[in-house]
């Protein structure tokens, strides 16, 4: 079903909309909360929530792009869960890697307190992957956004696991500079 | 801010950038890309050669001078072994210099497309007076070789490199070559090596060189190597029936510097011409003050927006004074400049309402939108006299983002005499807008 038939199903509160949401997004939102989780009954559990999520937005919203709209939620509620759950207990694997990873794009550690402040960071980091050359940026969300291993985006890419660990490597150097000309390690 | 915070922030990115990610890219044509820094500059002395009066040359790419060497031969090819007199008069030689199979070509996996010289650092272009031209070519120059080149300069002032040209009249081509300092910090992520890279000795010059083969029929070939301090960066864009030849101009001009004793003195090149360069961030009061676009900008925000931030830019291509306000994820950028001859395709009257009625226009514009209006229905520019309240407002348009507000959002441009003011914004009435533009007349 397309995107639009599914989005007006929702629009016309009906069920069905769940299910074939399901059916066309269940596979992506499940991999990226286990990406992020670590953990497949959470995964399944912030998948289910995003449902829910979805049911309780659309409507008023209409998003233009369905998939990316719903991963959006599937992410916040899995960092959410990770965030619950404290540094002691976030899984391991993938989603340490990714954290330790940004970790090098960051000055001393602390957290942000102010709502604007991480507004305006995510504001200068849609701008900053918006601005990154296509390739480097489609590295880059495979690996910050949705968590990818790196193999699995080596093989996305039809690249080497090297490459793709060089070029995110470089593009973190990138993210650094940004942040702090940004302002935003001054802290 | 720690990991999480920034690993959060990450949901903000576009959505359509989001999905993008989902299938790999397209590689682009070797003819519209950059080859690591070589490349890149390419663009810079491309931009350079287009300014009247930047080069010296009069006829032809090559933009030759009197002391040029010329086909006919010169004093210094004698030395160089192998050299046939013959081979430079056409493309066609049958006798190939022993060196030109020196040079093994590492295959190079997919080559990126990537940034420009750093954000924000302004590169000026002054063609090379004979005496610098002098100093930084090879101490042998074959006879296909025409030689012309640029020096590249921040815009700050420092030497950024030199650009080189070395173009064969028979072969209507042309290898360039680049010469920087060896230290000079430069954005070269491009290349995506193979695992292993082979290098080749010339004359004991070690040499690393690339080849790239592009599925649309292209080759992209490229050679680095380090000489007393200085990294030179030599390439070619070709098409792939023309990679026999392209691989060998290029390794004679490798060869020709492997073969050079003189070392250029990079410290004796300096700006000559003096370029308005600007880059600062400016208070709002500073920005109102000013004295070419201040009496364009906007002296205060929508209510609830941040104070803002100014920034004044000139370089050889752009001029510009911009402000931007945000509040949350809604911002409103407001930029003034020269109204250019490029913008002139943008400017629509009030009745023109295809030029820019976006309520005619469904989503996805890619498909509504007839080609030929697209530049202008995307952007237009209104004359301040063809400027109305009902204009604005049909270039107000919302969307729904996840994660995103959804006011009106706009982007248009008004021009006052020959200045132009654009403006983009999101979740900003467009009444306000109304006002605050017609205030400027």
């Amino acid at each position: 079903m397309r995107d639009d038939e599914i989005i007006e199903l929702y629009w016309r509160r009906q069920e069905s909309a769940i299910r074939q949401s399901e059916i066309k997004y269940g596979t992506c939102c499940f991999t990226l909360a286990r990406n992020i989780l670590q953990n497949t009954e959470d995964a399944e559990e912030v998948v289910g929530d995003t449902w829910m999520r979805a049911w309780g937005s659309i409507p008023p919203r209409r998003p233009e792009r369905l998939g990316p709209y719903l991963a959006k939620i599937t992410r916040n509620l899995a960092i959410n869960k990770l965030k619950a759950r404290g540094a002691a207990r976030r899984g391991g694997g993938e989603t340490d890697a990714v954290l330790h990873e940004l970790g090098e794009c960051i000055a001393a550690p602390g957290s942000i307190e102010d709502e604007q402040t991480a507004r305006e960071l995510a504001e200068s980091i849609r701008f900053f992957v918006r601005a990154l050359p296509e390739r480097e940026g489609n590295l880059f969300v495979r690996r910050y956004f949705f968590s990818e291993p790196i193999p699995v985006i080596a093989e996305r890419f039809g690249l080497k696991g090297h490459n793709v660990t060089v070029i995110l490597s470089r593009a973190r150097r990138k993210l650094r500079r940004y942040l702090e000309k940004e302002g935003f390690l001054d802290e | 801010m720690n990991s999480i915070d920034l690993y959060e922030s990450l949901n903000a990115i576009d959505e359509d950038v989001l999905e993008r990610s989902e299938k790999p890219v397209k590689k682009r044509s070797p003819w519209v890309k950059w080859v690591g820094l070589a490349a890149c500059l390419c663009l810079v002395i491309a931009a350079a050669f287009a300014v009247p009066g930047l080069t010296d040359s009069g006829a032809g790419p090559a933009g030759s001078t009197e002391d040029i060497p010329q086909p006919g031969g010169t004093p210094a090819d004698a030395d160089i072994p192998g050299a046939d007199p013959g081979l430079s008069d056409s493309v066609q030689e049958d006798i190939q210099p022993a060196w030109r199979d020196e040079l093994t070509f590492n295959e190079v996996q997919a080559p990126l497309a990537d940034t420009a010289p750093a954000a924000g650092v302004a590169i000026f272009g002054e063609a090379l007076t004979q005496d610098e031209l002098q100093s930084v070519q090879p101490d042998i120059l074959l006879e296909w070789m025409e030689l012309s080149g640029s020096a590249l300069y921040y815009g700050y002032g420092p030497l950024a490199m030199v650009y080189l040209e070395f173009y064969n009249a028979s072969w209507g081509d042309k290898i360039t070559c680049t010469i920087r300092d060896a230290e000079t910090p430069v954005y070269s992520d491009i290349v995506i090596e193979p695992d292993t890279v082979e290098t080749s000795e010339i004359n004991g010059l070690i040499v690393t060189a690339y080849r790239y083969f592009d599925p649309d029929g292209g080759v992209m070939l490229w050679a680095e190597f380090e000489r007393e301090g200085l990294t030179y960066s030599l390439a070619a864009n070709v098409d792939a029936d023309n990679l026999e030849h392209a691989q060998a101009y290029l390794t004679d001009v490798v060869y020709c510097y492997a073969n050079t004793v003189s070392v250029p003195d990079l410290g004796f090149f300096s700006m000559r011409g003096t370029h308005e360069y600007l880059n600062e961030a400016l208070t709002l009061q500073k920005a109102l003050e000013e004295e070419t676009f201040g009496a364009y900008m906007l002296s205060s925000p929508p209510v609830g927006f941040s104070e803002g931030s100014f920034h004044r830019y000139q370089d050889q291509y752009s001029n510009y004074l911009s402000g931007l306000w945000t509040k949350g994820y809604d911002e409103l950028r407001w930029k003034v400049s020269y109204f250019e001859e490029d913008d002139a395709a943008r400017v629509t009257a009030a009745q023109d309402t295809e030029n820019y009625d976006l309520s005619l226009y469904p989503i996805p514009m890619a498909e509504s939108v007839p080609e030929e209006l697209r530049e202008i229905v995307d952007n237009p520019i209104f004359p301040i006299e063809e400027l109305t309240q009902e204009a604005v407002y049909k270039r107000a348009y919302t969307v729904n983002d996840a994660g995103d507000t959804d006011g009106y959002r706009m982007r248009f441009g008004v021009l006052y005499g020959d200045i132009l003011v654009e403006i983009s914004s999101k979740s900003v009435s467009p009444q306000w807008i109304y006002e605050q533009l017609t205030a400027l007349e």
